[in-house]
């Protein structure tokens, strides 16, 4: 036998031995089956592979050593007589497999020791993410700290259950194992939502507001939609029909805009009475009307799509509303926490007219 | 008669007395209880004795790295092993004398042997 295949055998006997220990608890496991490798590597050395039963040899390893007889199999000193496996829960069968996975690989063995000496604090650090999940979930404005009482004993609480779930005595009947199980799930669910805000709740406002983001069609100011504008010169004076531009020199126009097949515009509205009214533009430069000139009137018509004539109904001049001559103290215009300055308009865009 | 029964008597202080010199892994006692005429003895009840006579505190152990293969767990018997198998030495020597003297064939009194041969 070539040592690959020795090798495998040896791994695959105490594998089969340390499933056959499955009843006991990983701890006895590894006390019982530590160095196991190593005496079988070298009783193959001396009388070959056949190791004989590994249920056999598990149970005369485990009524050797003093530990719970298994509920099925019979008793042998020897070894080598077959005996039944005892019945092994599919819970203990995988916390084994692995196990016996992690015993093979040294690296990963070593790490994972490493990091049960920190579980209990692994699993304050749990408790506490499972707060700040409640806090969160819940809608309670809140840091990383308890901001109140309650929050405290909450936070406590929290803790206290995690350190409770970590113990050892849950691994007694499989009622008080399924309880932990679900607790794990539940708790590694609140720590990835808590790290990745990945509740519905949450998904949904970072939706509403990555919608909030787009690209607003009309003309806004700090989220309110305007829809008309009116223009006052340096001493206050109101301007009539007064076309505006951005800083890109594109005419500034308002939301939900229709337009006609002769370039007319005009936004749909209400009048007094909450009937339809249209706000359109009564500018002219010769005969051509002019979309891009405010403030605009309110108007029962549209503009004719065929004539390009304008609506000539009109309802209610806007100019009315606004008075005559004002000025705008800085005061009143909104000021960026923090600023002491009072804002001064600087910017005076110079459009070229582009004859519309 | 079946040793193997025996044995489980006197596994734990058989185990003691072959590292109470030297300390010794897992198979390397098997094989010194072998070299002793102790033979009929399986390996796991050898490496369970060994975990029961660790968790009775009369053994430590420590893992040394073998060349190429898996690690080795030697046990090495402590101050408590030690008293442990001094007291069953005793026990022990005081049995197997009263035994010898039970079983030895009385050249006098053949009746009264052989009642006290099937106690």
């Amino acid at each position: 036998m070539s040592t690959a295949e020795t090798k495998k055998a040896i791994q695959d006997f105490a594998t089969k031995v340390r499933a056959a220990l499955g009843d006991l608890t990983p701890e006895e496991i590894q006390d019982l089956t530590d160095g196991l490798e190593a005496d079988l590597a070298e009783r193959a050395a001396e009388q070959g592979t056949d190791f004989g039963s590994a249920a056999g040899y598990a149970n005369e390893l485990r009524m050797a050593a003093g530990l719970a007889e298994p509920k099925a199999g019979e008793r042998n000193i020897d070894g080598n007589r077959p005996t039944k496996a005892p019945r092994v829960s599919l819970y203990q069968r995988r916390i084994n497999w692995w196990n016996a996975k992690l015993e093979q690989n040294s690296g990963l063995n070593k790490t994972w020791q490493w990091l049960l000496q920190f579980r209990g604090f692994l699993w304050v650090l749990r408790g506490y993410a499972v707060f700040l999940m409640a806090m969160n979930g819940f809608g309670v404005p809140n840091g990383l700290l308890p901001q109140s009482k309650l929050q405290f004993a909450l936070a406590v609480f929290c803790v206290g259950c995690s350190l409770v779930l970590g113990m050892k005595f849950w691994a007694g009947n499989w009622f008080l194992r399924l309880i932990r199980l679900g607790g794990q799930v539940f708790t590694i669910l609140a720590v990835i939502g808590t790290v990745f805000g990945a509740y519905p709740w949450q998904q949904n406002a970072y939706y509403a507001a990555n919608f909030n983001t787009q690209p607003q069609i009309g003309l806004y100011e700090n989220g309110r939609e305007v829809t008309n504008i009116f223009a006052y010169n340096a001493n206050g004076e109101r301007l009539p029909l007064v076309q505006l531009f951005d800083q890109n020199g594109e005419p500034i126009s308002v939301t939900m805009v229709n337009v006609t097949p002769n370039g007319l515009g005009y936004v749909n509205t209400l009048d007094k009475g909450g009937l339809q009214a249209n706000l359109t533009t009564a500018a002219y430069v010769g005969h051509t009307p002019v979309w891009n000139a405010w403030p605009l009137l309110k108007t029962t018509d549209s503009p004719n799509s065929w004539t390009g004539k304008l609506p000539t109904n009109v309802i209610e001049d806007p100019l009315n509303n606004v008075p005559v001559l004002t000025v705008v103290h800085g005061s009143l215009l909104p000021v960026q926490a923090g600023s002491n300055a009072s804002p001064s308009p600087t910017v005076s865009p110079s459009p070229s007219m582009s004859g519309k | 008669m079946d040793t193997t029964q025996l044995l489980k008597g006197v596994l734990d202080v058989a185990v003691l007395a072959v590292i109470e010199n030297e300390d010794g892994y897992g198979y390397d006692i098997v094989r010194r209880l072998r070299s002793a005429g102790v033979e009929d003895i399986g390996d796991a009840s050898v490496y369970g004795t060994l975990r029961r006579l660790y968790t009775a505190g009369a053994l430590s152990t420590y893992v040394v790295p073998s060349d190429g293969g898996p690690h080795r767990k030697y046990y090495a018997i402590n101050a408590t092993g030690q008293q442990m198998l001094n007291e069953q030495r005793a026990s022990w020597t005081a049995f197997s004398q009263t035994m010898t003297t039970l079983l030895t064939p009385p050249q006098s009194k053949p009746a009264t042997t052989t009642r006290g041969a099937k106690k």
